[in-house]
Parts: structure tokens; C-alpha cells; sequence
């Protein structure tokens, strides 16, 4: 889905850095899900331990999906003459915010997830 | 004291300019929204959500709902206003014309909603659930409990609840214990004990329908044996009137940390009279029909508090004079430069802004697929649409009513020692945002869910996409 939107706008220059950011997004997120598959089979603590790593990494994907979007659609409205400019370019402008502060958190995410569960869980429950 | 301001000029952008409302007019569910009607609708419910629910939004607050003797008084004004919210005609909005609604799109539907929570969380909770009960009763309940229920549900006249937990248990619903009778004559006699019911019992409308989980003896163990019933609060007569009270009673509200005006009950079943909904033994499935509803509208309340805490950040930032801005006065004249000049605060205005817009974006995205899922040309786009919906609704749940919290929590820093003032408003803000990440399926429990769902639905999300579709055909 990401990566088909990528693909078609790949041309357009004022996208580039937005584009960049959901590619990379998108890799972690399917990075996560391949080291799920791999080992959450094995031991499902992997996946429970992981899962709020990865719904988040999918959150911050979809959203950084849904600024692409609007991004898009505010730059057609520029070209195009809108009346309500500053609308448009505050959601450019909003949108560039999200890449470079937001979704920088999916490495995080991806890292936790492919710590595994070994050190969630590794102290006795009488410990604590 | 807080205010809010509908956020119209950015609805109007996702739903004509982001997701092209106006290109699925060939479909059902968008025949009758024309962009005019649309337009019309979103001021309309901003309108009401600024001018009748923020301004008892405080109030209510404060004062929370009182129970006496089994009956739940809600604040001072809760009662005109729901009676305008009916009066308006705001509940049917998508509900299906034959039962008195006005069939337009989920899509719209979600936009009116965040307003409505925006304003008054506490209030548009009763509405809510009852819009969840009507859905789970057009698509499971039999042709005679629809049109018995279903007409003054959708007006708003009676209103609605839906009643999974128990003392005993929350989240594994195999253990309830509430216990279903057949009485002989196709009825049932609920007998048992349910919690943390919300909007239970008050007294904004003149019925309430309970949908109630409970186990009809000799059936299956744990969650395959479980049934879904209407239990009305009053039964209806034949020729719609109501009768006498059915045997169910609010024993206690709950004292609690926020959405103190939305009364949290405990109901007692004692020998009431039910009325299967669907198949027996079904009523987990025919549950989650309206859990999945209600999952979207508790990540729409994450948005929605979210936005308006993030608008009253930006209110006090600009008018907050406290130091110089570090590249030099921007507002010489006066004592101090407004907070907004310091980095630090637009980081956090920042980290607010960019998840409101892109959340509200996927909400109205996802409703879209909710309304494509029912009404799309053909089977392959409605199922499309269905799995998108699927995976994207736990996503929503879970994000965004983390971020409620969070940007709820953002804001209050904003306001300084201010912010955890009661007068301000923020902390109600902070209090009501904590319940999302709880009710309607603990995050904590949801999230054990990607191994069940979660995969599956990313590993969908993959194939379709690498076959070239998948949700961007569904929805742009």
C-alpha cells in the first residue's frame, strides 16, 4: 500500500522528504513483521512481549501514511491557486514535522521488538 | 475555562479534497451526501457541540451524576441537551432509512462524533452506546425485535447499553456467570449481576435497551456458550407503549477519575425478561459487532480529547507572557515574550498538532472503508475494505487513545502549575483521556492480539500489495 504510493509519486520533489520518511517506516514495520513470523511461533511470549512495539509501529506507519496523503492533496490545491494557501502549507509544513520528529520512533520500536521477550521476562515472579 | 472550536475547515479538506466523498456517490451509503448536505451538517454539530455541550462540559464535571434509590440523576442541563441532541434529529444520522434514519455515511457520522466528544466526552457517551446497540440489533436481531426496538433507538428517544462484565471478570468472558432461563414461551429470564456498566441507567431518555452476555444453562463451555439478549429497562407493549418495569435495577454508580457526568453502574438481574438476539450460543460474535463500533468511537475519543486540549494549548501559549525568546524579544513592547516563542513548547504544540490532523485523517480513512465494506460495487472490494477495517481498528484503539492521554498530558504542561488547576479545565481533560486506553478491551489484552490478528491482517496487507491493491483502490 506504502509502497505503491512511493512508487506513483517517486517524481514529485516536494514529496521526496516525505516519501523518504514513510519508506523508511514501512521497512521497519515489515522488518517487525518478519522477525515476528520468525520467532513469535517458537515462543509467543516473543509476540506478547513485542506487541505494543508493534501496534505502535503500525500506528506511526498509518499516520505517516495518512500525512502523505494530505500532503498530496495540499500540494494539487497550491498548484491549482486555492484560495486558502496558508491551510495548505501548514499542513506541508506540519507533515515535514512529522517525519523528522515522529516517525524516527519506529527504530525504536523495531529494536524493542527484536529484543524479544528474554529480558521482559527473565526475572522470577517471586522478584518482584 | 476551556473552549472549542469544531475543527469544520479541516473536515471539509479529508472528506472532499483527501477522500473524494463525492466520487462513491454511485454507492448506497453515499447517495443523499451531497457536498452541500455535508457542508450544512458539519457546521450544524459544530455549532451544537460548542454552543450545547462544551458549556456543560465543566459543570458536569463538578457535579457528576447522583443515584438515589436505584435512579441516576445526570447534571444540571444534561437533560435539555439531550433532549435538543433528539430534537435534531443527530442519533439517526446513519442509521438505515427504514427505521427512521437518514442513511448517511459512517464516514460522516465519525466526523459529527469527534465534535461531540470534543465538547462533552461525559454526554456523548449516552448517544454512543446507544448507536453500538443499534447496530448489534440490525445485524442480528430477528424482524420483531427490530421494529420494536429499533424506531425510538435511532430517534434517541430510548436509549441503549451494552453489559459484558462482571465482578468476577472483565476481559475473559468465558467466566461470566449471568445466567439466561428459557421461560417456554421463546423469552428468557436473566438472572445475575453485571458492572462498570455505562450510561446504565438515567435519566436522559424514557427507555433504556440493555444487551446483555449471558449463558443459557447446558450450553457449551466458556465463550462458546455465551448468548447476546435485549433486556429493556420498561417493556414495550404490543402497540409500543411502555408497561411496567422489567426486572433489572442499578444498584450503585461508581465514584471514579473522570467522565464523572456518564453514569457507571452496576445492574441487577433478577428473573428480567430477554430476548434472544440471533442464534444461541452466538452472542460473542453478535457482541463484537458492536465492540468493533464501539472500539472506533473510544480511538475517536482519544482524537477528540487530543484536539480539544491541544486548542486550548494553543489559546494560553499565545497569551502566557514569561521570558524572552532565545533568538531575542518577539514581543518588545511587553514585559515578556508569549510562551509560544520558546522551542520547547512548540515541540509539545508540535507533537500535539501532527497527531491530531493525521489521526482525524485515519479515522474519517477508516470510516470510509467501514462504509465501503458494506456498500462497495462488488464482493472483492467490500472484503478488502472489511480486512482494512479489521486491521486497522486495533490500531486506532490502541494508539490513539495512548496519544489522548499523552496530548492530553502535553497540554496540561503547557498551562504550568495552571494546568493542574481544576478551574482551567486541563485536568479534566487529563482524567476523562485515561479511561480510553482501558475500556472496551484493555490495551493490554489487545495487544496480545497481533499474534491472532495483527499478523494475519499485515500479512494481507502485504500480499495485497504486492499484487498492486489493497486498501489504496478501497480507499486513496
Amino acid at each position: 500500500m506504502t509502497k505503491a504510493f512511493v512508487t506513483e509519486n517517486k517524481d514529485v520533489e516536494e514529496l521526496k522528504p516525505l516519501l523518504d520518511g514513510l519508506k523508511g517506516g514501512a521497512k521497519h514495520l515489515q522488518q517487525a513483521g518478519m522477525w515476528l513470523m520468525q520467532n513469535a511461533m517458537q515462543n509467543f511470549d516473543h509476540a506478547g512481549a513485542g506487541a505494543h512495539d508493534f501496534l505502535r509501529l503500525l500506528a506511526l506507519v498509518t499516520h505517516g501514511y495518512m500525512w502523505c496523503l494530505m500532503a498530496k492533496t495540499s500540494l494539487a490545491k497550491i498548484a491549482e491557486g486555492t484560495e486558502d494557501k496558508a491551510f495548505h502549507e501548514n499542513k506541508l509544513k506540519t507533515a515535514r514535522f512529522y517525519m523528522s520528529h515522529i516517525m524516527p520512533e519506529a527504530a525504536t520500536h523495531l529494536a524493542r521488538i527484536e529484543a524479544g521477550a528474554d529480558n521482559v521476562m527473565a526475572l522470577d515472579a517471586d522478584a518482584f | 475555562m476551556p473552549t472549542y472550536t469544531a475543527p469544520i475547515t479541516d473536515m471539509k479538506f479529508l472528506l472532499h479534497d483527501v477522500l473524494g466523498l463525492e466520487n462513491y456517490s454511485n454507492l448506497d451509503a453515499f447517495k443523499d451526501a451531497t457536498p452541500d448536505l455535508v457542508d450544512a451538517i458539519l457546521e450544524e454539530a459544530g455549532k451544537f457541540a460548542s454552543e450545547v455541550l462544551q458549556p456543560i462540559n465543566q459543570s458536569g464535571d463538578e457535579e457528576g451524576c447522583t443515584f438515589d434509590n436505584g435512579a441516576v440523576t445526570t447534571p444540571e442541563g444534561f437533560k435539555q441537551a439531550y433532549r435538543l441532541y433528539v430534537e435534531n434529529g443527530w442519533q439517526g444520522l446513519t442509521a438505515p432509512t427504514d427505521y427512521g434514519g437518514q442513511n448517511l455515511p459512517q464516514t460522516l457520522g465519525l466526523a459529527i462524533n469527534e465534535m461531540m466528544i470534543a465538547a462533552n466526552w461525559g454526554f456523548a457517551m449516552y448517544p454512543g452506546l446507544t448507536k453500538g446497540a443499534t447496530e448489534a440489533i440490525i445485524a442480528h436481531a430477528s424482524d420483531d425485535l427490530k421494529t420494536r426496538y429499533l424506531p425510538k433507538m435511532i430517534t434517541g428517544e430510548w436509549s441503549g447499553t451494552m453489559n459484558l462484565t462482571e465482578p468476577h471478570c472483565g476481559t475473559d468472558l468465558g467466566l461470566i456467570r449471568t445466567k439466561a432461563e428459557p421461560a417456554g414461551d421463546g423469552t428468557y429470564r436473566i438472572t445475575g449481576t453485571k458492572i462498570f456498566i455505562s450510561a446504565g441507567e438515567h435519566d436522559l431518555s424514557e427507555n433504556i435497551i440493555h444487551l446483555v452476555l449471558a449463558k443459557i444453562p447446558g450450553g457449551p463451555e466458556g465463550t462458546k456458550g455465551i448468548s447476546l439478549f435485549i433486556v429493556p429497562k420498561f417493556h414495550v407493549n404490543d402497540d409500543g407503549s411502555l408497561g411496567e418495569r422489567n426486572g433489572v435495577a442499578c444498584g450503585s454508580i461508581e465514584k471514579k477519575m473522570g467522565i464523572h457526568s456518564n453514569a457507571t453502574c452496576v445492574l441487577n438481574y433478577d428473573n428480567a425478561v430477554g430476548y434472544l438476539v440471533g442464534e444461541e450460543h452466538k452472542g460473542m460474535r453478535n457482541m463484537f459487532t458492536m465492540m468493533n463500533e464501539a472500539r472506533l468511537g473510544v480511538g475517536l475519543q482519544g482524537l477528540a480529547i487530543a484536539d480539544v486540549a491541544y486548542q486550548n494549548a494553543v489559546t494560553y501559549t499565545k497569551d502566557r507572557l514569561q521570558g524572552r525568546a532565545l533568538t531575542g524579544p518577539k514581543n518588545p513592547d511587553g514585559p515578556a515574550d508569549p510562551i509560544i516563542v520558546h522551542p520547547d513548547v512548540r515541540r509539545m504544540l508540535m507533537t500535539m498538532r501532527a497527531f491530531t490532523e493525521s489521526a482525524r485523517a485515519l479515522a474519517l480513512w477508516t470510516g470510509l472503508n467501514v462504509d465501503l465494506s458494506h456498500s462497495a460495487a462488488d464482493e472483492e472490494s467490500r472484503q478488502q475494505a472489511d480486512d482494512m477495517v479489521a486491521l486497522l481498528t486495533p490500531v486506532i484503539k490502541a494508539y490513539m487513545t495512548d496519544m489522548g492521554v499523552e496530548v492530553a498530558s502535553l497540554a496540561l504542561q503547557c498551562y504550568g502549575g495552571h494546568g493542574y488547576i481544576r478551574e482551567w479545565g486541563m485536568e479534566q481533560f487529563l482524567r476523562d483521556a485515561r479511561i480510553a486506553p482501558i475500556y472496551e478491551g484493555t490495551q493490554a489484552a489487545r495487544q496480545q492480539r497481533p499474534r491472532h490478528h495483527g499478523l494475519r491482517g499485515v500479512d494481507q496487507g502485504f500480499r495485497h500489495r504486492e499484487q498492486g491493491r489493497g486498501g489504496v483502490e478501497a480507499a486513496p
